[in-house]
């Protein structure tokens, strides 16, 4: 082949390239694109044409041959260990070999994800040069692993100002939004010093399931016997961190004034009597047990006398308040931050709001709880609490008695209400002897807070919503002083020493 | 069988009785013992001010050996890999063809895949030797407290993979050429593309396209191992370019005998 003819090849597969370089630079095939790649086409077939014996030639040469089928082979293996990648990787079998299991996620979280009935994008509004990101991008991987439909990228806020603002009105660096084809739901970060926190794996979790949901569950609080404050979020009586918790997991939450009305209304998918002064009328409590027998759901959250037992209304459903307070001077309860008119709760009943629970409870100045028949209960104390029902005398000191109840106490309680039509669904009902325990100052001590919400995602038949517990990080130090960090570096430049004596033993040896 | 086992002891030999594998070595030894050192006392830093926190009252944070030093050190290596490989992989081929002795092995009544696999795991034991000697630092490491025991052995089984991927494909390198600086350069450059690879889109995403980058990668590959997750996806990768390496090698070998 003339020399000529060798540089017009090589120039029209250089041009062939360059075509799709700009193609893939752009993304498009436009007018420049499209040239270079038609010039450079035209060259390389122009340049075989011109020289087609030469070519046929060189065809029939055996080294040709043999390359040709080097290539074959060689694109043949590719094509083979491509599809042997592609299977396992959309077939892998993965484990975590942590003690703890640090890099899997829940079994709740896994379900949820098995059971992805449609595609979740994800956009996550982190910086990249935000430390915080790393961590979020593991725990991305770990749910595009469980299921391909969860899809995330990550979007710079700075580099896409635009998408950011215009289309996603962020408003906030740390902002991940959650959409499906019908759906948008968004996690916000709440601001702390040094950056935003980044989210756990139960706030990706919470904000997949809300993304998930088609409809917005209501969650009904009682007002008109001076329960508990809702919109009160600043004192330490009030349930405005409660209801944020609740909002926070897609519930819509109000307060409703059961006595002007007949009945529950419709919509309600939990009902809370939280820390009720007077008794409720009768109307109200029959409404309610209608409510319970249509399959509605229902948490009574008592105290202590004076503040009213609803004997009547619960008995008929085995759960009976004692009238008492309960006590455990005991010192494991004290060593672990309770006090003898706080009792601390680690021991829990089979059920599903306390499964895997892995938290302990307070509850400040409660009643104990009998329960019977198909009630069974959920929270219990420990076995040095009683029960003290002199409760005329509280102030000179309390020790137990014959008339008071002996622990361990049950301090809240779960029951099945049946319904009162055939094959309708059973209602649901929880009792707990405090109702302190979710007021604004105990909310976020111990797993107060996961404890209510895990009763109210029970009751509104949310069973999934139960909490995610987020996993602590192992403790494994290093018991080092000054001294041995002098030890190890010693006992590196030793054993260092030694390789390199014996490379110049052998580089001696050689030269002799 | 024994054609490959004799061809491995020669080649071992052959980095063993030259002061070469110990330079790599010692080299490899003195910047792993360095992440090591730098490693430790910021970890100890770290701990002792946690827990003077946790004296003055504040909240008690765990300090985890295994996450927070291991993890890091064994990503470190690999990189520190990258900058040894080519150097044990560099003489394989090239030396053999620069002395002239790649005719009389051709020559010989051993088949292509024979001498390749006996050269391939001979550089491979030298990897092994050189990653083993960080054992060292975990050994002191269990001494000095209780790190856990799996995650550190699937960090030495991923930069075991990690390594024979490499080594892998270091050797096709070394077969091209008989200049050993050349297939050294030409290894570290490829291994480098073959580590950044990843990064070349933004690689936080899973658009398939950033995610077939990311599959390239070969640090994507290592990250689950280091952490103490093992996954079938990750071993299938670093085996197939092992093997793509190793295979390319023979077609390289085998194009010498035809092309003359």
């Amino acid at each position: 082949m003339q020399k000529i003819w060798k540089i017009l090849l090589w120039v029209g597969v250089i041009g062939m390239l360059a075509g799709l370089v700009l193609y893939s630079i752009t993304g498009l095939w436009r007018w420049y694109s499209v040239t270079t790649e038609i010039v450079g086409l035209v060259l390389v077939i122009g340049t075989i044409i011109a020289n087609f014996r030469t070519v046929v030639q060189a065809l029939g040469r055996r080294s040709t041959k043999y390359g040709i089928s080097m290539v074959i082979g060689g694109l043949f293996v590719l094509g083979i260990l491509a599809a042997v990648n592609f299977f396992f990787y959309r077939n892998n079998y993965r484990s975590d070999w942590t003690q703890q299991k640090t890099f899997s996620l829940s079994d709740q979280t896994t379900k949820i994800l098995k059971n992805l009935g449609k595609d979740v994008q994800v956009y996550a509004f982190w910086n990249d040069n935000d430390n915080a990101r790393s961590q979020i991008q593991e725990l991305f991987v770990e749910y595009n692993n469980i299921s391909p439909r969860f899809q995330y990228e990550f979007l710079d806020v700075d580099k896409n100002a635009d998408l950011a603002q215009q289309v996603y009105e962020i408003e906030q660096y740390g902002t991940i939004v959650f959409k499906t084809e019908t759906k948008e739901e968004r996690w916000e970060p709440a601001p702390q010093f040094g950056g935003a926190r980044p989210p756990q794996e139960e706030d990706i979790t919470n904000t997949l399931i809300k993304v998930l949901r088609d409809e917005q569950k209501t969650v009904y609080f009682i007002t008109g016997h001076g329960e508990v404050d809702l919109e009160d979020a600043q004192s330490r009586d009030g349930y405005g961190v409660a209801k944020t918790a609740l909002e926070k997991q897609f519930y819509k939450v109000s307060s409703l004034d059961l006595m002007s009305m007949d009945a529950v209304p419709q919509d309600a998918s939990a009902v809370v009597i939280a820390g009720a002064d007077k008794p409720y009328l009768a109307h109200e409590t029959a409404a309610l047990t209608r409510y319970l027998k249509a399959g509605g759901g229902v948490v009574v959250l008592l105290d202590p006398a004076p503040k009213p037992d609803f004997r009547a209304f619960l008995t008929p459903f085995d759960i009976t308040p004692d009238n008492d307070i309960v006590v455990d001077p005991s010192l494991e309860n004290r060593l672990f931050g309770g006090n003898p008119g706080t009792p601390m709760v680690r021991q829990y009943g089979e059920h599903a709001i306390t499964k895997d629970f892995p938290y302990a409870t307070i509850f400040h100045m409660t009643r104990s709880l009998q329960v019977s028949g198909s009630a069974t209960a959920l929270a219990i104390s420990g076995g040095s609490a009683w029960g003290e029902t002199d409760l005329a005398n509280l102030q000179q000191g309390v020790s137990f008695g014959e008339n008071d109840i002996p622990g361990p106490l049950n301090l809240a309680a779960v029951t099945n209400v049946p319904s009162d039509s055939t094959g309708g669904k059973a209602g649901r009902l929880v009792v707990v002897g405090d109702s302190d325990f979710a007021t604004n100052i105990q909310f976020n001590t111990q797993g107060n807070g996961n404890f209510f919400t895990n009763i109210v995602s029970w009751l509104a038949q949310d069973d999934d919503l139960i909490s995610v517990s987020s996993k602590q990080m192992e403790n494994r130090p290093l018991n080092m002083t000054a001294g041995d960090l002098r030890i190890v570096l010693y006992v590196i430049i030793l054993f260092g020493l030694l390789i390199m004596g014996q490379g110049v033993r052998v580089y001696l040896k050689r030269r002799r | 069988m024994k054609n490959t086992w004799t061809i491995f002891r020669r080649e071992l030999n052959a980095y063993f009785v030259s002061p070469m594998a110990y330079v790599i070595l010692v080299f490899f030894f003195a910047l792993a013992a360095v992440f090591f050192y730098l490693f430790l006392a910021s970890f100890l830093q770290n701990q002792q001010l946690i827990q003077m926190q946790a004296q003055q009252g504040g909240r008690f944070q765990p300090v985890n050996v295994n996450l927070m030093l291991i993890r890091g050190l064994l990503l470190n290596l690999s990189v520190i890999s990258l900058f040894m490989i080519p150097m044990i992989t560099m003489r394989s081929f090239s030396e053999d063809k620069h002395n002239g002795t790649m005719e009389l092995l051709l020559t010989s009544p051993l088949t292509n895949w024979q001498i390749i696999l006996g050269k391939y795991f001979a550089a491979l034991t030298l990897y092994a030797t050189m990653i083993g000697t960080t054992l060292l630092f975990m050994v002191m490491l269990f001494f000095y407290g209780d790190p856990e025991l799996l995650p550190i052995l699937s960090g030495y089984l991923g930069l075991l993979l990690f390594g024979a991927a490499l080594v892998g494909i270091g050797m096709f390198i070394s077969s091209l050429t008989e200049n050993q600086l050349v297939s050294a350069l030409v290894t570290f450059v490829v291994m480098l593309v073959l580590w950044l690879v990843g990064a070349l889109g933004s690689f936080n995403s899973t658009n398939w396209s950033q995610q077939l980058l990311q599959y390239l990668s070969t640090i994507e590959h290592l990250d689950d191992f280091v952490k103490g997750v093992f996954d079938t996806r990750h071993v299938v990768y670093y085996l197939s370019a092992a093997f793509l390496g190793l295979f390319l090698t023979y077609q390289s070998v085998e194009s010498t005998r035809w092309r003359g």
